[in-house]
């Protein structure tokens, strides 16, 4: 094989052209199916720093190669890449003829990806969402699987939530400085004008940013670098929408130096696959670009995306066996329609101008300014002292009297009592037929004499209004380095505060916490008393400030054997929250400005390639970084006060990979190992819990409370396996695997804050519950072993077909850290005052109690496949995949309910066979199906 | 293909992940010192009936009056009363299971007591401990007082007073804790009652 020329189907003919005086090769790609010449598509010859890109002609010429077997990787984006071995002869310019690329199928196949990264997991206002989008279109097979494969059953690569990956548009960071994430719906639905896209894995470099450890995405969308054309698709499918609507235009540079780029699309559903989620979301995008000459060119980028829909409710087993796994308690039918009550939506316009600078061949500096801001609501029914319109509520269940105990003797379970039984089946019953809203009802409660609303719906709604400003510049300072250097200035203004959408038929409603008294009771003393109405808002209103400024360096060697680079980052986090409300609860600390919190950071990495070969290549990556803690865990009580946690330091994460890879033309694979270590991480919640405090008065301890968890540490350690083996020029073979164990590795600090103990005199009512016993604990989030093996027959007709069989095990159940201190085994009725145990406590039925749960593994069987036509200079496509064949019923994900916080009640929950607090969880969709058919003109 | 060390490598990488210890072997229940003994009488509670609780003796030395179970606001205790007896004289005996005292350091007993229409010292509630009790024969054991805070005849009725700290440390083997009312059905100074409950005798920290 070494002798000969190896060729593939797509290398159509290769000529030797004698007499040249050269050493090398010269070729000319062109696109596989409209034969159009391919401009600036990168040649490099391996292990060497020999690239170049194609002409506008699609042509390519080395001289000066070195004599021997080369090999040749060809590649643009959205198309596959090609492996060329080729052997080169003293004085000779090897022609290669035409050199074909294929169009990417996977850009396809993401169409249907991005319905499954904007579904949310869990009942969190933050409003972005917690499941890793990232490197969905990347290259690499292992990551491929990850993305199509086994995302929809919410596997994460390398257990690391998405605020780890950097999400850029033009190089200017898109994570939210609220939690880190970055807002998918932001751009969602824009597929084909965000296809430029580049990324970097791990800790890997990347041009534009130093970047988080779980990778980085660039989306580019400078006009000029589009592919001229239009491209209109429609699709169909029964995940989180039913239809989708795109079109693109891209006009190319002219010669007047001008470009743009337009897209629109619409995604909607009346319901999606689970009850009662509708969908509708509207998309627009346009970038304008004039290239004024050579050196300066200036782009104008408007994204506005909006994007509202019905959220599902995570569900326990109880619920789930009586009503199916696609039930949704959040909806009712309000005059023969579903209507969703807990709505998210999302309408944050993007305005970006981006000024790149080409100083010199060797030098660029690209600058911009970007502003976004706009509105995230996620809406629920507030019910001021009325019953839980909820039909899922505890006391609507069988459950609430089939676990009762016996109220005089906690060990003499009465839930299988005559009366209790009959209560259970008419719960049942009374459940079964009233399983969704009753919007009729709560119309009904509000028609009030005086018109006061005892149900309201309402929104939590965040305004960002964003600047950012940054500059990125990259200069080749010698032959074998690269220097990469950028600074980033960002400002934020959030505003936070109920907004009153619906008074479902009252007057007004009336603003104050019903579960306090006095003047304790008002949202803002400043405005005492208040009545609202639709368009107000109510009950908590601040602003959350932030100002951040980073700075980056990096330094990329490259030479023949070794290619090595090293990376610093230093980051300026200032937080400040104004109070907009004087709260009842906390006169002297709501209103206004308070205290300034100033974060500063560094990071540190490094890495190297070591080139075996042209075709195996060791790297390996370490990084080192401590990051500001979120807003969102800087001011855990945000709504209320403007207290922060005490002694609240950053995290501090270190990084590690190693990975051995092979990439010849026929066998590409990928090993890796990887750790990572986060130290000193938070997490705040929030939930009503009982037999917590001490008994005061009778409530048996029990509160409305937020959880702050303090100084966690988690180890994250793995490896990864990805391999493709082209059979035959048409039938591929991939296998993925990735095992991980993610855990808990110490035992965190608890405490919880108690706004029913706020007075003047006691303004940070915070009680500490010392460590909760978490390490050794899974972290949740998704599948930690994940194996896919998968088989591709592509046929020269422009057809392909593939199957993949996934076996994914080891989720976790999301376990309560609460449960966990040692306030578990406190008995809040111990009248001596010296938190005796529960008399009944044993370890080793707490350790059963506490055991977390594993959810069962499951295989999914998934079919993709796709044609394309070629009419004239039209090409149509279709693009068709069934996830999920078997309709396999499987949980995502969960969490334990931190209602019953202590032994006894968990104890007495669990005995009872029939838990009323039993965990809650997320289903995967079942059988799915995604068809795309797209025109490009 | 240079593939030839890409399985060796796989290989070693399969063989870590399988021999590493899982991470469930670390998990630890939170902290807590189980107690040694606990009362609440709240098993099987039914109010106002003849106290009868595994392991206990409800023994009338004189006269027919026994502990009852009563239950009041959802907590049920003990209670002793002459009140309507009909007997001259009444000394009810409540005694606990034996509770082993070996392996158990720093001992320490609390409980607490209340009364009501108490009005007489000789109205007397007392408390002792016994290593030598049968199980039955109240006679034959030595009965060592205790020294307890208790309700007296100035305290508020049905207010419990807490026993306060009582040190077994000294203690090994088997004991029994007794509660002993004397009272009188028929002399009306001396049929008040006495509540008894929450008995924890735990490890002191």
């Amino acid at each position: 094989m070494k002798k000969t020329i190896f060729s593939t189907l797509f290398v159509l003919q290769i000529v030797f052209a004698f007499g040249q005086t050269n050493t090398g090769f010269t070729g000319k790609v062109v696109d596989s199916k409209t034969q159009n010449p391919l401009q600036s598509v990168i040649v490099s010859i391996q292990n060497t720093n020999l690239t170049q890109l194609s002409d506008s002609n699609g042509k390519f010429s080395f001289d000066k190669v070195e004599v021997g077997n080369q090999l040749i990787r060809i590649r643009t984006n959205g198309y596959k890449d090609q492996l060329l071995q080729v052997e080169i002869t003293e004085g000779q310019l090897l022609d290669l003829g035409t050199v074909t690329l294929e169009e990417d199928q996977t850009i396809e196949q993401q169409l249907s990806l991005i319905t499954i990264t904007e579904s949310d997991l869990g009942d969190d206002n933050s409003g972005s969402e917690s499941t890793s989008g990232l490197l969905q279109s990347s290259r690499d097979v292992f990551q491929q699987a990850a993305a199509f494969n086994w995302g929809q059953a919410r596997f994460r690569i390398r257990g690391l939530d998405n605020e780890n990956a950097t999400t850029m548009i033009n190089g200017v960071m898109m994570n939210k400085i609220y939690d880190g994430r970055p807002q998918w719906s932001n751009w969602g639905g824009l597929n084909d004008a965000t296809r430029n896209q580049e990324f970097s894995m791990g800790t890997a470099p990347s041009d534009y940013t130093f970047g988080g450890i779980l990778g980085t995405q660039e989306i580019n969308t400078r006009a000029s670098i589009y592919r001229p054309g239009t491209r209109i698709s429609f699709s169909g499918t029964n995940t989180n929408y039913n239809w989708r609507t795109m079109a693109t235009h891209a006009s190319g540079l002219n010669k007047d130096g001008w470009a743009y780029v337009i897209s629109a699309s619409r995604r909607w559903a009346q319901e999606g696959y689970f009850e009662g989620t509708d969908y509708s979301a509207n998309s627009l995008f346009a970038s304008i670009e004039k290239k004024f000459n050579g050196h300066h060119s200036l782009n104008f980028t408007t994204i506005y995306a909006e994007n509202s829909r019905g959220k599902s409710s995570p569900n326990s087993d109880e619920v789930t066996q009586l009503v199916g796994e696609k039930y949704n308690s959040y909806w009712g039918y309000q005059d023969g329609k579903k209507r969703n009550s807990r709505d998210k939506d999302v309408e944050e316009p993007i305005l970006m101008l981006n000024h790149f600078w080409k100083i010199s061949d060797k030098t660029n500096l690209n600058t911009s300014i970007t502003h976004q801001f706009g509105k995230i609501g996620n809406s629920r029914i507030d019910n001021q002292g009325s019953g839980n319109p909820d039909p899922t509520y505890y006391g609507n269940l069988p459950s609430f009297y089939t676990s009762q105990y016996n109220l005089d003797d906690y060990t003499d379970f009465q839930g299988n009592s005559p009366e209790n039984i009959t209560n259970g089946i008419a719960s049942r019953n009374n459940f079964l037929n009233n399983r969704q809203i009753d919007w009729l009802q709560l119309y009904e409660a509000n028609k009030t004499s005086d018109g006061h609303s005892a149900y309201i719906l309402y929104e939590d709604r965040t305004d960002d209004k964003v600047w950012t400003a940054n500059s990125i510049l990259n200069s080749q300072l010698a032959d074998h380095i690269i220097m990469n250097a950028g600074a980033t200035f960002r400002k934020l203004n959030s505003h936070n505060f109920a907004n009153l959408l619906d008074l479902l038929g009252g007057q007004y409603y009336q603003d104050y916490d019903n579960f306090q008294v006095g003047l304790e009771q008002e949202s803002d003393l400043n405005n005492p008393q208040r009545r609202v109405v639709e368009g107000n808002a109510f009950a908590y209103n601040y602003n959350l400030l932030a100002n951040t400024f980073d700075a980056f360096t990096q330094f990329k060697f490259n030479y023949k054997k070794i290619d090595f680079y090293m990376a610093q980052t230093f980051v300026r986090t200032e937080y400040q929250r104004e109070g907009l409300y004087k709260n009842g609860l906390y006169p002297t600390n709501s209103f206004g400005k308070g205290a300034k919190y100033v974060f500063e950071n560094f990071g540190f990495k490094g890495g190297l390639t070591y080139k075996i070969s042209g075709k195996q290549y060791l790297t390996y990556n370490a990084a080192y970084l401590t990051k500001a803690p979120s807003l969102r865990n800087v001011f855990p009580n945000a709504r209320l006060n403007n207290n922060s946690i005490e002694g609240l330091t950053g995290e501090s994460i270190a990084s590690m990979d190693a990975s051995y890879i092979v990439r010849t033309p026929k066998f590409k694979s990928r090993i890796t190992a990887y750790y990572t270590n986060i130290k000193n991480a938070t997490e705040t919640s929030f939930f009503f819990g009982e037999g917590i405090f001490d008994d005061d008065g009778g409530d048996g301890g029990d509160a409305f409370v937020a959880e702050t968890t303090t100084n966690i540490e988690k180890l994250n350690i793995g490896a990864e396996l990805g391999m493709e083996y082209q059979i035959t020029s048409t039938i591929k073979l991939t296998a993925n695997a990735a095992y991980g164990e993610y855990t808990y590795n110490n035992n965190p600090s608890v405490s919880l804050n108690n706004d029913n103990l706020a007075s003047p005199t006691n303004t940070n009512p915070t009680l500490d519950f010392g460590t909760a016993k978490l390490k050794g604990y899974r972290l949740a989030g998704g599948p930690q072993t994940a194996t896919s093996v998968g088989i591709e027959y592509r046929d020269p007709k422009f057809w392909w077909i593939g199957a993949n069989a996934n076996y994914l095990a080891n989720n976790y159940l999301d376990v309560s850290a609460l449960l966990r201190t040692d306030n578990f085994f406190k008995n809040p009725q111990d009248p001596y005052g010296l938190d005796l145990p529960f008399p009944e406590a044993t370890d080793a039925r707490a350790k059963e109690l506490l055991k977390q749960k594993r959810f069962d593994d499951f295989t999914l069987i998934n079919l993709v496949g796709g044609k394309s036509w070629k009419i004239n200079n039209t090409t149509f496509g279709l693009f068709a995949s069934i996830n999920n064949v078997f309709d396999v019923v499987y949980k995502t994900g969960g969490f334990e309910q931190a209602r019953n916080a202590n032994f006894r009640e968990v104890n007495q929950d669990i005995s009872s066979g029939t838990p009323a607090f039993a965990p809650r969880f997320f289903y995967g969709y079942g059988r799915t199906y995604f068809v795309n058919l797209y025109v490009n003109l | 293909m240079k593939t030839n060390n890409f399985l060796p490598i796989l290989g070693c990488i399969i063989f870590l992940l399988l021999t590493s210890c899982s991470p469930e072997d670390d998990i630890k229940n939170p902290d807590f010192n189980p107690l040694v003994f606990s009362e609440d009488f709240s098993k099987g509670a039914i109010d106002n009936t003849i106290l009868n609780l595994e392991g206990w003796s409800n023994i009338a030395e004189v006269g027919n009056a026994k502990w009852k179970t009563q239950i009041h606001s959802g907590n049920p205790y003990a209670e002793f009363s002459s009140y309507q007896s009909n007997d001259a004289v009444n000394i009810g005996w409540l005694i606990s299971p034996a509770i082993n005292m070996d392996a158990v350091e720093g001992a320490t007993l609390q409980f607490r007591a209340n009364q009501s229409y108490v009005s007489s010292g000789a109205n007397s509630l007392e408390v002792f401990i016994a290593t030598d009790y049968n199980g039955n024969n109240l006679t034959t054991a030595n009965w060592q007082p205790i020294t307890a805070k208790l309700p007296t005849t100035s305290s508020p009725y049905f207010e419990y007073v807490i026993s306060g700290e009582i040190d077994l440390s000294s203690y090994t083997g088997k004991i029994n804790i007794a509660f002993k009312v004397k009272g009188s059905g028929t002399n009306t100074t001396l049929d008040g009652s006495y509540q008894v409950d929450d008995i924890r005798i735990y490890t002191k920290q």
